[in-house]
C-alpha cells in the first residue's frame, strides 16, 4: 500500500514538474516574441526621435494605412517634428509608417522593416532602399502589395512636395515583384483614388 | 546564433573532463543511435513528384504527389477537403487532430500510428510534416480513408489514382493491324465513349470524355514506321490516349464506331487512302461535347459514329497543328519552391491556385466552346515571362490568373483585378509587329475591364463572400499579357484567420462557377462562338 502511494505520488511529482516545466517554456517563449517586437518599434521610434531637430516645431503628417474591407487608404494624422532635409524627412514618414497605425488600422509594412537607403533626386524620384530580410515578414498578395505600396507612396507624395514618384530597390537592387505579385520595377506615381474620402 | 551554441557546448565538455566505463558506453550508445536514425532516413536521391487523381461519382480532382524512396505521400488536408468536410484543426509542434465531420483524426509527425476517434491504426510508412504541411502516405488510401468516408475506395497504385465511392472506370483493349501505307489501331472499350482531338508536339491526342477510365496497361510499344506507341494518360484528370507517330508528317483518321464502343484510329502516310471513313465535324464546334487541349487542330469532334462521308478528308497531322476553338490560358500563381502566400495549418497559395484553375479548367473544357491552356503543369514555377509566352502564343480570347493571399481579417473574400493603366486606354493595334513585353497588356484593358466586370458580377452572387468591384493593380503577370487579362485572388491568407474555408470544396467550387460562367458571357459579348 505505501509503496503503491510512493509510486503514486513520484508519477504526481512528474507530471507537475513537467507541466510547470512546459507553462515556464511557454511563458518564456510569449515574452520572447514580444520582447523582440517591442525591441523593434523601440529602435523605430529612437531613430524617429533622432531624426526631429530640437526646438523644431511639431507638424501634423498625413500617413496613410492600408484599410482592407474597402480596398482603400485611410488616412491617420501624427505630429512629427519635421527634419530640415527631404530625404529625412523622406525616412520619418516612412519610420511612422513602420511603426504603424495608432488607430488600429492595418499595417503598410511589417515592423521589422529596416530602410537601407533613401535618396532623391532632382527631378523629384525618390528612391527608397529597405533591407530584404526585413521584409520576409511581409504579407503577400495582390491586394496587400498594392496597398502597401500606395500607402508609402501617397504618404511620401502628401508631406514632401518634391516627391514625384517612388522607386522601391530590395537590399539595394532592383526586383521584380514585391512578395510575388506587385511589379516593383517601375516607378509609382500617387495614386489619390485610393484615398478614402471621408464618411 | 549558431556561434553561441558552439561555445557553450565547449565550456560544458572542459569543465569536468571524465572518461569513466559509463560515459564511453554512453557515447557509444549514442553513436548507435545516431547510426541508427541516418540508416532509417529515407534516400533523398529518390524523391521525384506525380499526381495522384481522385475520381468521384460526378467530379474529379488532382492531388500532388511526392515520392520518397518507395514510399509517396499527398496532402492530407487536401484530400480530406475534397472527401468530407473538415470543421476544424489543432495543430500542435509534431501533433495534428482534425475535426473530420464527426471523427477526431490524430496524426503525429514521423509516426505511422493514427487515431480516428479511440481506433488505433497503422500505416506502412509515417506521416511527414515538411516546411508545415502534413503528408500522408498512399497506404492511407487503402487504410484509412474507406473507414472514414464509409465508402468504397479502389487506390490504383500503377496508375496512381483513386475511385472514390460509387465510381465504375471504364477500360479498353487494344489491337494493331497494318494496312496498305499506314497501321490501324482498334481499342475496344467496355462503355461508350465520348471523344475529342487534339495535337500538341508532334502527338495526337484523343480525349475521352470525363468518365474515368481504368486502362489495363498504360502504354503500348508499336515501334512500326508509322506508330511509335500509344500511352493512356490521365495524371490532369482528363482520361486521353496520347498516339506518338512513327515520323513526322503522317495523316491521322480516328473513327469512332459501334455505339462509341469502338475507337479506330488510321495513321497513314500522305496520299494513301485511309481503309475507315474518318468522323470530321457533322456540326460547327459549338456543337461539341467536350474540348479539345492545347494547340488542337481542325479536329474530329463526335459522340456517335460520324454518317459515311463520301470523300473522307484527313485531319491535319500533329507538326502543323492549328486551333479551332478559342482558347482560354488559366494560370496558378507560385509553384515548386514559390509556395506563395501562407496561412496557418499550411494552406499554402500555390496549392489553393491550382485547386481553383484545376476547377475552372474542367467547366470551361464542359462547355465544348473552349480550348483550355494551362501556364503550370503540375507544381512547376515557371516564369512571369514564361507564363506571359505561354498565354500569348496561344492568342487567347482570354486569360485569367489566380492568386490567394492577405485580404484582412473577412474571410472568404474574392477580389477582381485589372492591370493599371499607364498611358490613356486605346484600342490594341491590328496586327502588331512587334509588342513591347512589359507593356503589351494596356492596349487590352478596356476589354480585360469587360472581362473583370463579367467575373465580378458573378462573384458578387455567391452568398456569404465578400467582395469589391474590380480594382486596378500593378500586377507582374498580368503585364506582358497580350489578350484580355484578369487577376482573381481568394483570401483570406491573414496569419490571424482560420483559411479552411478556401479549402473547402463548395467554397472552390462556387467560385470556379462564377469565373467559367464570366468567361463564356465575355465570350459571347467579344463575338466567339
Amino acid at each position: 500500500m505505501t509503496r503503491k502511494v510512493v509510486i503514486l505520488t513520484l508519477i504526481l511529482f512528474a507530471v507537475v514538474a513537467a507541466g510547470g516545466f512546459y507553462i515556464f517554456r511557454l511563458l518564456k517563449r510569449r515574452a520572447a516574441a514580444s520582447s523582440a517586437v517591442s525591441e523593434r518599434l523601440a529602435r523605430t521610434r529612437l531613430t524617429e526621435a533622432a531624426l526631429q531637430p530640437p526646438g523644431a516645431a511639431a507638424s501634423n503628417v498625413q500617413l496613410y494605412f492600408p484599410s482592407f474591407p474597402d480596398g482603400k487608404l485611410v488616412s491617420e494624422t501624427r505630429s512629427i517634428k519635421l527634419a530640415a532635409t527631404d530625404t529625412d524627412r523622406i525616412r520619418q514618414v516612412l519610420l511612422a509608417l513602420i511603426e504603424g497605425s495608432h488607430q488600429g488600422r492595418s499595417p503598410a509594412l511589417p515592423p521589422s522593416t529596416t530602410i537601407r537607403g533613401v535618396f532623391l533626386t532632382a527631378d523629384g524620384a525618390a528612391y527608397i532602399d529597405f533591407s530584404g530580410k526585413s521584409l520576409a515578414a511581409f504579407d503577400s498578395g495582390i491586394e496587400s502589395e498594392t496597398l502597401s505600396i500606395y500607402s508609402i507612396v501617397d504618404s511620401l507624395a502628401a508631406n514632401i512636395p518634391d516627391v514625384k514618384q517612388v522607386k522601391f530597390l530590395v537590399d539595394g537592387q532592383e526586383v521584380e515583384t514585391l512578395d510575388g505579385h506587385v511589379n516593383l520595377t517601375g516607378f509609382f506615381v500617387p495614386d489619390l483614388s485610393l484615398i478614402e474620402s471621408g464618411p | 546564433m549558431g556561434r553561441r551554441a558552439n561555445k557553450t557546448n565547449r565550456r560544458r565538455t572542459v569543465t569536468k573532463p571524465r572518461t569513466n566505463v559509463a560515459s564511453i558506453a554512453g557515447a557509444l550508445a549514442l553513436a548507435v543511435l545516431a547510426g541508427v536514425c541516418l540508416a532509417s532516413r529515407p534516400a533523398r536521391a529518390a524523391r521525384g513528384r506525380d499526381h495522384l487523381v481522385l475520381y468521384f461519382p460526378r467530379s474529379h480532382a488532382v492531388l500532388p504527389l511526392e515520392t520518397l524512396g518507395r514510399t509517396s505521400y499527398f496532402p492530407l488536408l487536401q484530400l480530406l477537403n475534397l472527401t468530407g468536410n473538415v470543421t476544424g484543426l489543432q495543430e500542435g509542434r509534431k501533433r495534428l487532430k482534425i475535426y473530420y465531420g464527426n471523427t477526431r483524426i490524430q496524426v503525429d509527425a514521423n509516426k505511422n500510428l493514427i487515431r480516428l476517434d479511440n481506433v488505433r491504426m497503422k500505416l506502412a510508412a509515417p506521416m511527414r510534416l515538411v516546411n508545415g504541411a502534413w503528408e500522408a502516405p498512399v497506404d492511407f488510401l487503402n487504410q484509412v480513408l474507406p473507414t472514414l468516408t464509409n465508402k468504397t475506395v479502389v487506390y490504383d497504385a500503377h496508375g496512381e489514382r483513386v475511385f472514390v465511392g460509387d465510381v465504375k472506370p471504364n477500360t479498353f483493349s487494344v489491337q494493331q493491324t497494318p494496312t496498305e501505307g499506314g497501321t490501324l489501331v482498334r481499342l475496344q472499350f467496355a462503355q461508350p465513349v465520348r471523344v475529342t482531338t487534339a495535337a500538341t508536339n508532334g502527338r495526337w491526342i484523343i480525349y475521352l470524355g470525363k468518365h474515368p477510365v481504368e486502362p489495363v496497361h498504360s502504354s503500348y510499344q508499336f515501334n512500326t514506321p508509322y506508330l511509335e506507341s500509344l500511352r493512356f494518360d490521365d495524371q490532369d484528370g482528363l482520361p486521353k490516349l496520347i498516339f506518338t507517330p512513327g515520323a513526322a508528317g503522317l495523316n491521322f483518321y480516328p473513327k469512332l464506331a459501334q455505339g462509341g464502343t469502338v475507337l479506330d484510329a488510321e495513321i497513314a502516310k500522305p496520299g494513301v487512302t485511309p481503309t475507315i471513313q474518318p468522323m470530321i465535324p457533322s456540326s460547327p464546334p459549338r456543337a461539341a461535347q467536350a474540348a479539345p487541349a492545347p494547340s488542337s487542330p481542325p479536329s474530329a469532334q463526335a459522340s456517335a459514329p460520324a454518317s459515311p462521308i463520301p470523300s473522307p478528308a484527313p485531319i491535319a497531322p500533329a507538326p502543323s497543328a492549328a486551333p479551332n476553338l478559342p482558347a482560354v490560358v488559366l494560370d496558378a500563381a507560385g509553384g515548386g519552391a514559390d509556395a506563395g502566400a501562407q496561412g496557418p495549418n499550411s494552406v499554402l497559395e500555390k496549392n489553393l491556385t491550382a485547386q481553383l484553375v484545376a476547377r475552372v479548367e474542367s467547366l470551361l473544357l464542359a462547355t465544348g466552346r473552349f480550348r483550355v491552356i494551362l501556364t503550370r503543369a503540375g507544381d512547376a514555377d515557371p516564369s512571369f515571362n514564361q507564363r506571359a509566352a505561354t498565354a500569348n502564343a496561344a492568342a487567347p480570347v482570354c486569360f485569367v490568373t489566380f492568386s490567394a493571399g492577405d485580404l484582412g481579417a473577412m474571410t472568404p473574400r474574392v477580389l477582381v483585378f485589372t492591370s493599371q493603366a499607364t498611358a490613356p486606354i486605346s484600342a490594341p493595334p491590328s496586327d502588331p509587329l512587334f509588342v513591347p513585353w512589359r507593356s503589351a497588356q494596356q492596349p487590352f484593358i478596356a476589354r480585360s475591364q469587360q472581362l473583370a466586370q463579367a467575373v465580378d458580377g458573378r462573384l458578387q452572387k455567391i452568398f456569404g463572400v465578400s467582395t469589391l468591384s474590380p480594382q486596378t493593380a500593378p500586377v507582374r503577370v498580368l503585364e506582358s499579357i497580350q489578350a484580355p487579362a484578369i487577376a482573381v485572388e481568394v483570401g483570406s491568407l491573414d496569419p490571424a484567420t482560420n483559411p479552411s474555408v478556401l479549402t473547402n470544396a463548395n467554397f472552390q467550387q462556387q467560385v470556379a462557377n462564377a469565373v467559367a460562367s464570366g468567361v463564356e458571357a465575355y465570350a459571347g459579348i467579344q463575338g466567339a462562338p
